[in-house]
């Protein structure tokens, strides 16, 4: 009998074993239920981090902003257009979005809009946080420190950049006075892994020294030599010069503006030249266009990015006529009068217009075209600005750069010696600022960089739809703020 | 002796059944295979030590006990006939270290038997050789035993099986149920078993009469949940079980679409009849928004899932993977016994998160102890038939001819400049007058032509079509091993052209009793398969529905008649020979369970089963395919010149963005076809280990079960697509093209087909379902090819306690605890209480047993969980950042959904009360009610975008399923003298109310209007909402009313005005069921199922198809007979509801007022006069089978029955869905059923 027991206990164990064996590989390894999903990214190396900066880069989000400027009139001839995209497109027009909050769905619903922006921003921020944090959980656990603090400083230069951007749409143009009590737009400061959030809306005076205050952080912390992000698609430490001086701009901090346009100048100042574009290009408009964003313009680009985006409104009854008149028939470039020559025709039957320099982009029937998001061209404005404003007039030294940009423009000689004459000529201050603000909008219309001139200096402008006149007089600076859009009133009642 | 059987057996089916062509070297595959299972399972018996010397001393002890511990310590295997055993004569012997053949000699010394040892196993024997004793019992028997066998109404059972027990000695009963069989002796022991009874002994006398009892109630005794085999009478949940012999429907292949009608609460819509796609299968209705709503199919105890991870989104969009989405299709019926469907907390409690939508546990054959060889053969040979064109509504060639007309001359503005991607014949004929091909003279005679063609496109691309099934088993049961091997082939030669299947099965159950406490079962299944169809561009009963009827398959002189598809040139016929799928698919399985009995009240079990499915699935487009032809359609290729702008048009060409304008397109494939690939390999492990201990049996009354265990699951798949331009059909290797890669990575506007978005096709346009696996990327987005990796590992542990009092009063409760990588190792825990009362077990209820008996009163009340959605991490992949300005592509991590920390499973309160009782103890009466409450639902919701998203995903949403099961099952009714009448009914009713507000983010009334249903609070999840019709215009255009009542013309595309639609009812039936008429004459029997859908709509087919206008210029494509209706003067519009031919006035005037494209067309797609009630009963197949008793006497079989049946043979539904299946969603590969005649036979040897 006892051996039979002992048979038992045998088989017990045996089973016992078998059992063990069977269930030991997934029970006792606490792994089993931490294997990875799919192939997808955990984001924990330092080298993950880097490729998904590379996704946060942000768009030229802002481009919306031209169809509200003087550079452009509406007019409901073109019998093709899709009249749905016109209702979309109108509050914008008619400044329906400077006055009220706006739902996505009265949008045009391929792009460009203040709401598309504004998320597109937000989105940048909330990841840049998340890279933040990610990136000091690496530092701190003995990681690459070089690397780590590259990302870190990566992540807030787009931070600072995406908050600017919002404080330039959403918020009141930045007064000293009010700055600290006029509110902008909510602030996300760290990374939250809850779904939902509440957070109020930061003053405006708030939210420039959190942009200051991160991009001089990114200044101490961006690796110039990391070979990952030393492109022209990231920011540098040098685009980050370029945008501390635009920040100052704004801020009138006139002496700052200038100290880091300085930095960024120092380095070279040749400004794109669209003559010797138009020469290279010969006759072939599409290669203009496409030399003119190329990223191998590295001396003009400090930083760009793809912007994936139907560039619908051009042909969607937006005429640029008014900046075709600015213009006039007197500064004929080289190749024929401005409507012909920087401005085509794509249609005759419609008598669509649409900026030579869009056409690669266009043609390609690509939602997808290369921006820059900042410049020299347009750090030798800002700087010249800035003295002008510091010195209350204009030096002969900013009167040779603004030469220098008339020199570049595509004009012929009588259109050049005639803006030549108007800076010459300008001798207050207020004359030299208006002849910049001109001399900018030649350089850079449809860049989306009017829309920011006209709301630091109160500009007015006026335009017509159906009849009726619909005007922003330059006399109330809120005027030129864009409202929060409807979803972020309806879904974070604390930015009310 | 098993082995040679079944070569002759299989010998003999090669010769006479099988088209050797196809079969020959797969059959010594499965031969070869056979003998290593076999050896195996030998080996697996004989895996003890040996030891050759014996201690042993005994002193009148039984022979049966001397021998059994000779054989421990031995280690040989005894081989012995117990009864003979009965004549031992104590034994006293004392041996020390002897060896065996002195021990046995010993012990045998004065016995009237004798023992051999052969290899490791003694066999004992009498005096004479076994082969005498056989042979004098057929001599020498002298007492002859006649009798008769019935049932338990008095009717005869003809075919059933009396043995003489212990011995070979059998006969079998006739078509009167009569049988004699000669006896050793009066008083011998008979064995009286038939088919679905249970089994007698009774003691031989003269003339007996022996009932039988239906084993129906034994089947119910016991409920299988796949942890547990619990007594019915101590259960307290909801169930039902089917006989897979009661629901099996030769035709179609795999069980889960035999299931549908058959248990009440489970509707099953068999979305396509194509072998391998899954039916959509609702347990109780719906559970989830987003994530699965399928019920977790169970194999003898272990889940079993599709081949390949398909995501919710995928599951009926006809996609190749599609093929694969099925998880029975690897499983032969033949083998299956049983199914149950666990439906309420208590019944699926075990199954934890992955319970919510119904269980349904399949159990396989397995053989008995102690029985003898029982060799099966059932084949089974179905013929199909073609559908025909004159069940649907569409245009005859005149009509559509005068159609086509009408629309050239309406349109010619459009069709100038629309290009001609496809021609039909009117514009094929237009093209050649054009070009002067034709004269206009012969082009008018043409036309009158074309009126005249009618061709029916199901008679070219049907065919009438044979499929033919064999299994064959084997069943043996000796005392300590037992065990079932068994084979199928399935052989479809295809319904289509281009379609067949191939599929060879073995399984292998071995049950081995290792000693006394310890027991084994090896379960070994494999199966593989081999699939063509058609490719998923050329789905033949699309095109030979949609397909215009003025075109042909084959010009006068019997070549090709070409059309444009592609803007290149296309025939049906030649295209399904050119684009098809191949599919081959291999599934093995091995499964161990040992149990092992400490106690009689305690027993602890482990399980491991692993499985591994491979698959891969190839379309091809040859070379000389349309498809592959389209990629280098260049426009200057015309002679004639007219090519227009065909190379900026022709999405296939490619166009260098790196290079100028000027650059002219070119062709990225000039020669050689496209293979789509896509391998699979998953690997499935599940190992379990579970004790069961009863502290209180029937003490006082009391009994107390406790039972508890551990579990772990893991699922890990990989699968890899890749897409080789410049595929070659002769070497099978592919020429790789640079150019093709080029435009792949930086083409931004490729076609549909060409972008690897695993979701409905049909849907693109509105919906990229986050969930799934691929979060819509576009895969293919800067490559040619792409890993699709998945993981699933959980870990559970569960307990569960019962108690009763006599049966009568049952408590039940359960717990199980869940984690998974998926859910970053949370655990979930899920519950559940049930509590039943045996009413009959009162003595008050004794007096009533004849009415009313064995009446039960069930509740339950539990949670439990979905888990198939994401988890709470953050959701970012590796992606191609491609650039305008190419030389700067790049790769990224894009970051598509953010973290969400308190993300959880999907969970349901579910609460059913049910009442089991028989009356008369003539019909099974079984009745719930139920109540789910389904919260935490998963969805998109919109989020203030400051966070960064538009929407993020949240457990939201709640929804509400309620409802009522009734199944009757009337046993067999006398009606006349042999024949008796049976019947199974099921019928259930189910509410599904959404209980969130849904429209967070605002969705248009076009959004809303979808054919398929929206989910709007308050209604169903699949609402269908109509725009509210107005009649026509005076100038024959469609009106609506708006909310307020007013007359409108059309509704813009950005308005959400609810309001503006009007709630027409569920897209899913509210009532589902089925009922099974069973007679039954003498060795005959004619069965029958229906089955009903009921109490929901459905939209008939777009009139404007895809929304749009232009389909209409397509002249390749017949139009809805409703077009002959259409207002054609001022004045039709009293009569008719079909709007004119919209004219580009038209549009122009809808433009001004703000309706733009799709909304003109689909305000009138989706207004509700399109709206049919979708109510339907099906009868769906017919059988007759026929029992040839004495046949089988005569030639020494067990059993011989031969029967036909016929499929899918009517369907009663709404007039006006005219010839549309209210069930079928086709796309893609989808195909619905067509009628088939099947005739089978059943031989036991």
């Amino acid at each position: 009998m006892k051996n039979t027991s002992l048979n038992n206990n045998s088989t017990l164990l045996k089973t016992a074993l078998l059992l063990f064996i069977c269930t030991a590989p997934f029970v006792s390894c606490k792994k089993f239920l931490e294997a990875p999903i799919d192939d997808r990214s955990p984001l924990t190396t330092i080298g993950d981090l880097e490729k998904t900066l590379i996704t946060l880069q942000p768009y030229a989000d802002h481009l919306f902003t031209d169809m509200m400027t003087d550079d452009y009139s509406y007019k409901d001839i073109a019998g093709h257009v899709v009249r749905d995209a016109n209702e979309k497109i109108r509050p914008i027009f008619t400044f329906a979005i400077t006055k009220q909050s706006v739902d996505k769905i009265e949008m045009l619903s391929s792009g460009f809009n203040p709401n598309t922006a504004f998320l597109r921003y937000y989105f940048r921020i909330n990841n840049a946080n998340l890279l933040i944090e990610r990136a000091n959980k690496i530092k701190n656990d003995g990681g690459d420190v070089v690397r780590a603090n590259n990302v870190i400083g990566q992540s807030l230069a787009i931070k600072a950049y995406c908050n600017f951007m919002l404080i330039s749409l959403f918020g009141k143009q930045y007064d000293s006075a009010t700055a600290g009590t006029d509110l902008a737009v909510p602030y996300i400061g760290e990374y939250n892994s809850n779904a939902i959030v509440n957070r109020p809306r930061a003053t405006v005076d708030f939210m420039y020294k959190q942009v200051e205050a991160d991009w001089l952080q990114a200044l101490t912390l961006i690796d110039d030599n990391n070979t990952v992000t030393n492109a022209k698609f990231y920011f540098g430490k040098r685009a980050i010069y370029g945008l501390l001086s635009k920040l100052y701009l704004n801020k009138k901090d006139w002496a700052n503006s200038i100290k880091y346009a300085d930095l960024v100048l120092a380095v070279n100042k040749v400004p794109l030249n669209l003559r010797a574009l138009r020469t290279r290009a010969g006759n072939d408009s599409e290669a203009y266009s496409k030399y003119y964003f190329d990223p191998v313009n590295a001396p003009y680009i400090l930083m760009s990015n793809n912007t994936y985006q139907l560039i619908g409104y051009f042909w969607s009854g937006y005429y640029p006529y008014p900046l075709m008149q600015f213009y006039g028939s007197p500064d004929r470039g080289s190749f024929g009068d401005f409507a012909n020559d920087e401005m085509i025709m794509t249609s005759i039957l419609f008598s669509d217009k649409i900026p030579v320099k869009y056409l690669y982009f266009y043609s390609a029937a690509n939602r997808n075209f290369n921006l820059p998001l900042v410049t020299i061209d347009e750090t030798i404005f800002n700087r010249a600005e800035a003295t002008i404003q510091n010195e209350n007039g204009i030096s002969a030294a900013i009167k040779a750069d603004l030469n220098l940009m008339i020199d570049n423009l595509s004009l012929t000689t009588a259109g050049t010696n005639r803006l030549k004459g108007q800076v010459n000529a300008a001798s207050t201050k207020d004359a030299a600022i208006t002849t910049l603000l001109n001399l900018k909008r030649y350089r850079f219309f449809c860049e989306g960089v009017r829309w920011f001139d006209l709301k630091r200096y109160n500009l007015p402008i006026t335009h017509n739809y159906n009849g009726v006149d619909y005007i922003i007089d330059g006399k109330d600076p809120e005027a030129y703020v864009i409202k929060l859009p409807l979803e972020e009133i309806q879904f974070n009642p604390d930015s009310k | 002796m098993n082995l040679n059987v079944q070569r002759k057996l299989l010998l003999c089916l090669w010769q006479n059944f099988i088209p050797a062509r196809k079969f020959t070297p797969k059959f010594s595959l499965i031969m070869k295979l056979t003998t290593v299972l076999l050896i195996v399972a030998s080996l697996q018996i004989s895996a003890k030590t040996f030891s050759q010397k014996i201690t042993l001393t005994v002193k009148n002890s039984s022979l049966n006990a001397v021998l059994q511990e000779i054989r421990k310590q031995s280690g040989y295997k005894l081989v012995y006939n117990t009864d003979l055993l009965k004549q031992a004569k104590p034994v006293s012997l004392s041996v020390h270290d002897a060896s065996l053949n002195e021990t046995l000699d010993k012990a045998m010394s004065n016995q009237p038997f004798q023992f051999e040892i052969e290899g490791e196993t003694i066999l004992i024997n009498p005096l004479f050789p076994l082969e005498k004793s056989v042979k004098l019992n057929t001599v020498e028997k002298i007492v002859v035993i006649t009798g008769k066998v019935v049932d338990e109404n008095g009717l005869p059972l003809p075919g059933a099986t009396v043995t003489e027990k212990g011995t070979k000695n059998y006969a079998m009963t006739d078509n009167n149920g009569n049988f004699t069989i000669k006896v050793a002796k009066e008083g011998s022991v008979l064995v009286f078993s038939f088919m679905g009874y249970i089994a007698k002994e009774v003691s031989a006398t003269i003339t007996m009469k022996v009932s039988l009892k239906p084993n129906e109630q034994s089947l119910n005794d016991v409920v299988v949940t796949g942890y547990q085999q619990i007594k019915k009478g101590s259960f307290t949940g909801s169930v039902s079980r089917v006989k897979a012999a009661d629901i099996n429907v030769a035709s179609m292949g795999t069980l889960d679409k035999m299931l549908q009608g058959q248990v009440a609460g489970v509707a099953i819509e068999t979305s396509s009849a194509v072998f391998g796609t899954a039916p959509k299968i609702r347990v109780r209705g719906s559970a989830s928004l987003s994530g699965v709503n399928e019920p977790l199919w169970v194999l003898d105890g272990v889940p079993l899932e599709a081949p390949l991870r398909i995501a919710p989104s995928e599951l009926y969009s006809g996609g190749a993977r599609n093929l694969l989405a099925s998880a029975l299709s690897g499983v032969n019926p033949e083998d299956i016994e049983d199914i149950t469907v666990l439906k309420d907390a208590t019944a699926t409690a075990m199954y934890g998160t992955r319970a919510v939508n119904g269980v349904i546990v399949i159990t396989t054959k397995r053989a008995k102890k102690s029985m003898p060889l029982v060799i099966n053969y059932s084949t089974n040979a179905t013929v199909t038939l073609k559908p025909s064109i004159n069940d649907f509504d569409v245009l005859n060639s005149k009509e559509q001819t005068v159609l086509n007309e009408e629309i050239f001359r309406t349109y010619q503005n459009a069709l100038m400049s629309f290009s001609a991607e496809t021609s039909g014949a009117y514009s094929k004929l237009t093209y050649l007058r054009n070009i002067k091909a034709v004269t206009d003279d012969q082009f008018r005679n043409e036309v009158l032509n074309l009126k005249t063609i009618n061709t029916d496109w199901f008679d070219y691309l049907y065919k009438n079509s044979f499929l033919q099934q064999h299994s064959l088993s084997a069943s043996y049961g000796g005392e300590n091993v037992y065990g079932r091997l068994s084979f199928s082939y399935y052989d479809d030669l295809g319904k289509t052209l281009g379609e067949n299947v191939g599929r060879y099965t073995i399984g292998l159950s071995t049950g081995i009793q290792l000693s006394k406490k310890l027991s084994a079962e090896i379960l070994f299944k494999s199966s593989h398969r081999d699939q063509n169809n058609p490719g998923t561009l050329v789905n033949p009963f699309i095109y030979a529905r949609d397909a215009s009827r003025n075109m042909k398959p084959y010009a006068a002189d019997g070549s090709y008649e070409y059309y444009k598809r592609g803007y290149t040139d296309f025939n049906i016929i030649k295209e399904i020979d050119n684009n098809y799928i191949n599919l081959a698919n291999d599934d093995i399985l091995a499964q161990l369970d040992l149990k092992y009995k400490v106690t009689d009240n305690f027993r602890i079990s482990g399980l491991f089963n692993a499985r591994v499915a491979k698959s891969q699935v190839d379309e091809v487009y040859t070379e000389n395919s349309n498809y592959a032809n389209q990629f280098r359609q260049m426009g200057t290729v015309d002679a004639n010149g007219l090519s227009l702008s065909l190379n900026d048009r022709n999405k296939r060409l490619y166009k260098d963005p790196s290079l100028p304008l000027t650059y002219p397109t070119v062709s990225v494939l000039p020669t050689g076809g496209i293979l789509d690939r896509e391998t699979s390999n998953s690997k499935f492990f599940t190992s379990r280990i579970q004790a069961e201990w009863s502290p209180l049996v029937n003490k006082n009354g009391h009994s107390v079960t406790i039972m508890g265990g551990a579990e772990a699951y893991s699922n890990k798949q990989k699968s890899y697509f890749s897409r080789g331009y410049g595929y070659s059909t002769v070497d099978g290797s592919i020429n790789p093209s640079p150019l093709a890669i080029q435009r792949l990575i930086q083409g931004t506007n490729l076609p549909f087909d060409e972008q690897r978005i695993p979701v409905d096709r049909s849907l693109l346009a509105t919906k990229i379902d986050y969930n799934a696996p691929f979060d819509g990327r576009n895969l293919l987005a800067g490559r040619i090819d792409y890993n699709l990796p998945y993981t699933r590992n959980t870990v559970s542990y569960y307990t569960n306690g019962s108690y009763n009092y006599n049966e009568k009063y049952i408590f039940d409760f359960s717990l199980r605890n869940d984690a998974a990588n998926i859910t970053l190792s949370r655990f979930t825990p899920t519950w559940a209480v049930g509590v039943a009362w045996n009413l009959s077990k009162e003595s008050f209820m004794a007096k009533a047993d004849n009415v009313i008996s064995e009446i039960k009163i069930r509740a339950s009340y539990g949670l439990r969980g979905n888990d198939g959605a994401r988890g709470p991490a953050l959701v970012a992949y590796d992606g191609n950042i491609t650039r305008v300005y190419p030389q700067y592509n790049s790769s990224g991590v894009n970051i598509s959904e953010p973290e969400n920390s308190s993300l959880e499973f999907e969970k349901e309160h579910i609460i059913n009360g049910g009442l089991d009782f028989t009356l008369f103890k003539k019909a099974d009466i079984s009745f719930n009610v139920y109540r789910r409450n389904n919260f935490g639902l998963i969805g998109e919701r919109q989020v203030a975008p400051s966070l960064g998203y538009a929407t993020k995903v949240f457990n939201w949403a709640n929804m509400r399923n309620q409802g009522v099961e009734l199944s009757i099952n009337v046993r067999p009714v006398q009606l006349a003298k042999d024949l008796t009448f049976n019947v199974v009914v099921n019928a259930a009713y189910n509410k599904n109310t959404v209980l969130s507000d849904l429209t967070g983010s605002k969705p248009n009334i076009y959004k809303i209007s979808d054919s398929r249903g929206f989910a709007l609070e308050g209604g169903p999840l699949t609402g269908l909402y109509s725009f509210k019709f107005a009649g026509l215009s005076s100038d024959g255009l469609a009106q609506y009313y708006d909310k307020d009542g007013k007359v409108v013309r059309g509704f813009l595309s950005t308005n959400t005005e609810i309001g503006n639609l009007e709630y027409q009812g569920s897209r899913e039936p509210k009532y589902t069921g089925g009922f099974t008429p069973v007679f039954r004459y003498k060795a005959m029997s004619l069965s029958a199922a229906f089955i009903f859908n009921a109490g929901h709509v459905v939209r008939l087919a777009d009139f404007y198809r895809g929304g749009s206008i232009t389909s209409l210029y397509r002249d390749d494509q017949n139009s809805p007979g409703d077009f002959a209706y259409r207002w054609t003067a001022p004045g039709d519009e009293r009569y008719t509801i079909i709007p004119k031919l919209i004219t580009d006035l038209d549009v122009d005037h809808y433009t001004a007022d703000g309706f733009t494209g799709q909304t003109i067309y689909n305000a009138y797609n989706n207004n509700d006069t399109r709206t049919v009630k979708a109510s339907y009963l099906r009868f769906r197949n017919i059988n007759f089978q026929y029992n040839f008793g004495k046949l089988a006497q005569r030639l020494k079989m067990k059993n011989l029955s031969a029967g036909i049946e016929a499929s899918n043979i009517a369907i009663w539904a709404s007039d006006k869905l005219k010839g549309q299946d209210p069930e079928s969603l086709l796309n893609g590969l989808n195909t619905p059923p067509v009628k088939s005649f099947t005739f089978s036979l059943n031989a036991s040897f």
